[in-house]
């Protein structure tokens, strides 16, 4: 139940906040791509399915987008440019699947890109063939950079001495496509590992525990001594 | 409990901005942060992977001025949401003032929402603070993905599942768009000031 002395604080408080924060402020909003689906879009499950990926993966969600993907890739059979997209989709999405929160970070930006261009050429019915080949060939120009900087961070030494980076993953050309050498990417073996940062965190909370436990039997040996006397 | 500083009458404020994973929690900072950094003149603290992840946690302080008396700092905090960061989530849960839990509205994230809230639960018992007596906003944020076709879960649906038994004030937002992440913000600020003039009196 709220008291006056509640809303005399509230009501000051809300006028400093409203001083700040009183209009839309000064900067600019953020962008936001509004390009909306229609309830009956073939990719209307793909796009919810991407948005949710994240690093946190779950072989649930893959699984869906990977099944979404093969779903697609039966619809758009024989149609080459949608073909390709599908495929390279398909490629990310199971290398991401199999390295979960170790995949690339680039992959889930590549994995966005491939999938923003393929709706564009997708919904856009008056774009012309080249200029859907170019939205193409862009992505897959994406994707081999990331198949480079994969292989270039297996490459690397090891920066953490408390953790060390998990083997690069393996790739692997698959017979290329007229289209732009689709390729896929095989992951390499799963580590569970602790960030060092996170190991620090944790290991913070476990002294604290000692300390408080410490402490604890302390102050119950000095009880029984007191008592003792 | 907020530091204060009896001599210089100053107070400072924690707020922490909790949830899953890539649910909008940084993204609402950096929309106060961008709209408003001319006013509130202060930097954003923010360490993230390359891949754009909070990694630790994002900071935001700024000073409204004063409230009865006493000139009060806000800091706003996020903490990182993926599942593997707990010990951070708690370590920057310590003195914890007041919480804007920012849920998915996406369908496919009702159980990581659900499962988030419960270890906010678990992570303020450390501290022996439960959950409804802490100043406690819901942000129910994406909703603009609505726009674009993408299924969500209604606000009634959301309610049902976390904001039951809490029974807090709650809000649909979009922190993309910036909608609600204003009032989301001065509404868990006066919550807990609120709190904090109960405690201080």
């Amino acid at each position: 139940m709220n008291t006056k002395g509640d809303e005399a604080v509230t009501e000051e408080v809300e006028k400093r906040l409203d001083d700040i924060f009183g209009d839309e402020g000064d900067g600019q909003p953020p962008s936001l791509d509004n390009g909306s689906l229609a309830q009956d879009s073939p990719l209307r499950n793909l796009k919810g399915i991407v948005l949710s990926i994240d690093w946190e993966i779950t072989d649930e969600i893959m699984d869906r987008f990977l099944e979404e993907i093969n779903r697609l890739r039966d619809s758009y059979a024989g149609e080459k440019i949608p073909g390709l997209f599908l495929q390279l989709l398909g490629s990310v999405g199971k290398y991401i699947r199999n390295q979960k929160a170790r995949a690339h970070p680039d992959s889930i930006r590549v994995l966005n890109s491939v999938y923003n261009s393929f709706e564009k050429v997708l919904m856009d019915g008056s774009m012309p063939e080249a200029e859907k080949r170019n939205w193409l060939f862009n992505e897959v120009n994406h994707f081999k950079k990331l198949k480079q900087d994969i292989s270039h961070a297996r490459s690397e030494p090891t920066e953490s001495a408390v953790q060390p980076e998990p083997p690069a993953p393996q790739p692997t050309e698959e017979a290329p496509d007229e289209g732009g050498g689709v390729e896929t990417v095989s992951p390499g073996p799963e580590q569970d590992i602790m960030p060092a940062h996170e190991a620090f965190a944790y290991a913070l909370e476990e002294i604290r525990q000692v300390i408080k436990a410490e402490f604890q039997a302390l102050r119950a040996e000095l009880r029984l001594w007191r008592e003792g006397r | 409990m907020a530091f204060v500083n009896l001599k210089k009458k100053q107070i400072q404020v924690k707020i922490v901005y909790y949830g899953p994973g890539r649910g909008g929690k940084t993204t609402n900072l950096e929309y106060i942060y961008s709209r408003f950094s001319e006013r509130i003149k202060t930097e954003m603290v923010t360490i993230k992977t390359h891949g754009d992840r909070t990694l630790f946690f994002d900071f935001l302080p700024f000073d409204i001025g004063k409230i009865k008396g006493y000139d009060v700092k806000i800091q706003l905090y996020t903490v990182p949401g993926q599942v593997k960061y707990n010990a951070t989530r708690r370590l920057v849960l310590r003195g914890v003032d007041g919480i804007v839990f920012v849920a998915d509205s996406m369908a496919v994230r009702k159980e990581k929402n659900i499962l988030s809230l419960k270890n906010l639960e678990e992570n303020l018992s450390a501290y022996k603070k439960k959950l409804n007596q802490v100043p406690l906003v819901l942000q129910y944020n994406k909703r603009d993905l609505a726009e674009q076709g993408i299924p969500l879960l209604s606000h009634e649906t959301l309610e049902q599942s976390l904001n039951a038994d809490l029974k807090a004030a709650a809000f649909d937002a979009s922190a993309l768009t910036g909608k609600n992440v204003v009032a989301t913000m001065k509404k868990i600020i006066a919550l807990t000031m609120v709190s904090l003039e109960k405690q201080l009196s």
